[in-house]
């Protein structure tokens, strides 16, 4: 296509969207409350998976070590559990401070434990980067010499795990079923403007228009709608979040958001997005127009 | 030169639409083909603008075999034809001028280019006065007129007018083949389909004449054209 037909098919792609402006305001009021969804879909996941790793950093297993190890096998000890897989954090719980925060906690009780000596055993406080290599995380360390046992937290790990890997496959079908759904709407509102050119459409192949040359306005129409409600709803979705963070941040404290201004980021992946499922429920139609209806000409 | 080579096109087992046509149309001639409805006029067409692809048999157009058109070439072939249609096909909401001009615009021809040759064709059909008249305004006669200027506006050397003076009063019918006459002067092969048998008798020009898919009589072979109409 030449520059001339590149000028005139952008110009009748706009004058599209302007002439069926009720089908495309249609479009963009169901491609916008398509794409809040899916942006409300991403940021709960993100935030969810964000806020669970967090809480996974922060719950730690303890590992209990034998009674007559002494301080340079405990040094030894914290050096081979440092060296573990999927550990990230290794700090020292002395009998010592167990003790004294057992002490508050049990009061009188407390002192008929002492009678027989310090009851509590040496320990660390270990961090894993992934709870769901728990089970192998765990049997390392047990293995280490010394090791008396590690605190039995497999149930939380696991649960964890499940929940997030939930939360991320119901944000990926999200996603996935509203994309459909946004292609669908395009598809049809270009459908409509096809039925209203059909004339002209047929007029183009008589004097020897190319397809892409027919294509290309309905594809710029489809583009257009794309890009407008990827606009429309960046600037929604970022009050919504914004707001949300608000209200949130004022009934508990957690630091674990993701961002707070997600404007741009926003309206960069919902513009590439509107831009593909444009040109795809563009071209759908058109092309299924083409084969079916769109050769008759005589 | 346009040449049918024993053309058969079966569109279902009980419609066979051409049965074995054989016709030769030598570059500037002007045919009135006529037959009665389902003679087979309007799928010879369909298979002249490569609407449709026939069953068995060749066409050449200018020496090229159509069955050997790659489909993405065929809107380059159709830009050597020019359309004219019984309905009119014109686009309401646009003026004279912009009807005529969009087929220039299709085929992505530079602004400059599309303002004259637009005057040109206009002038031609008598209608340079009425260009920025809107379709909805003109008669069936001007209509018809503007869209025999957007079928001349791309110089094509084949005109296939089907039916043209189906939809417009008689004499105005004779001033539109009387228009394709004087294009057909200029050397433009005119192909023109009609069941007005009257207005053929007003112009010594070649017939034929098609009857269940094949060619019953042909001018050419006879003495006078009264014999075939």
């Amino acid at each position: 296509m030449g520059f001339q037909s590149i000028k005139y098919c952008l110009k009748e792609g706009l004058k599209n969207v302007w002439a069926n402006n009720i089908m495309s305001l249609a479009s963009i009021i169901v491609m916008v409350c398509c794409m809040i969804l899916t942006g409300s879909a991403i940021l709960l996941s993100t935030n969810l998976t964000r806020a669970l790793k967090s809480v996974e950093h922060q719950n730690s297993v303890k590992v209990f070590l034998t009674k007559k190890t002494n301080s340079v096998e405990i040094a030894q000890i914290e050096e081979q559990i440092k060296q573990v897989p999927n550990v990230i954090k290794c700090e020292y719980y002395s009998s010592d401070q167990a003790s004294a925060q057992y002490k508050e906690v049990l009061g009188d009780l407390y002192e008929i434990l002492q009678e027989s000596g310090n009851p509590f055993p040496e320990a660390f406080h270990v961090s894993m980067e992934d709870f769901s290599l728990y089970d192998q995380t765990v049997k390392k360390l047990e293995s280490i010499k010394n090791v008396e046992s590690v605190s039995d937290r497999s149930e939380t790990a696991r649960r964890l795990s499940e929940l997030n890997r939930l939360i991320s496959t119901a944000g990926l079908w999200t996603v996935c079923a509203l994309a459909i759904v946004s292609i669908f709407i395009i598809s049809n509102t270009i459908k409509l403007t096809i039925h209203n050119r059909r004339l002209e459409i047929s007029i183009m192949k008589s004097v020897g228009a190319t397809n892409m040359f027919i294509c290309t306005p309905f594809i710029v129409e489809g583009v257009v709608i794309g890009l407008l409600s990827a606009i429309v709803s960046s600037v929604i979705l970022d009050i919504i979040y914004k707001s949300f963070i608000d209200v949130l941040g004022g009934i508990i404290s957690f630091q674990g958001f993701y961002t707070r201004n997600i404007f741009w980021e926003v309206l960069k992946y919902f513009s590439i997005a509107g831009v593909f499922i444009g040109i795809l429920g563009g071209l759908v139609s058109i092309r299924r127009y083409l084969k079916k209806e769109g050769v008759s000409i005589v | 030169m346009i040449e049918f080579r024993n053309v058969v096109k079966v569109y279902n087992k009980n419609n066979r639409a051409l049965e074995g046509l054989n016709l030769k149309i030598p570059d500037g001639q002007f045919l009135f083909v006529v037959g009665a409805s389902g003679s087979g006029k309007s799928t010879m067409l369909k298979i002249l603008t490569k609407e449709e692809d026939c069953t068995t048999g060749k066409i050449y157009v200018n020496g090229v075999n159509l069955n050997n058109i790659p489909k993405r070439k065929i809107p380059y072939y159709r830009r050597s034809l020019g359309i004219v249609f019984q309905d009119f096909r014109l686009i309401e909401k646009m003026t004279v001028y912009d009807n005529v001009a969009f087929a220039m615009h299709v085929i992505g021809a530079h602004p400059r280019e599309i303002e004259s040759r637009v005057d040109y064709v206009l002038n031609l059909v008598d209608l340079r006065r009425k260009s920025r008249s809107k379709v909805c305004e003109l008669s069936g006669g001007e209509k018809q007129r503007v869209g025999l200027a957007r079928a001349l506006v791309n110089n094509p050397g084949i005109i296939i007018a089907d039916e043209p003076t189906g939809n417009i009063d008689p004499e105005m019918s004779y001033d539109i083949v009387n228009l394709l006459s004087n294009i057909n002067k200029c050397g433009t092969t005119i192909i023109m389909v009609t069941h007005d048998i009257s207005l053929v008798k007003m112009f010594n020009y070649r017939v034929v004449e098609l009857s269940n898919g094949v060619l019953r009589n042909d001018t050419d072979n006879l003495t006078h054209t009264e014999e075939v109409v």
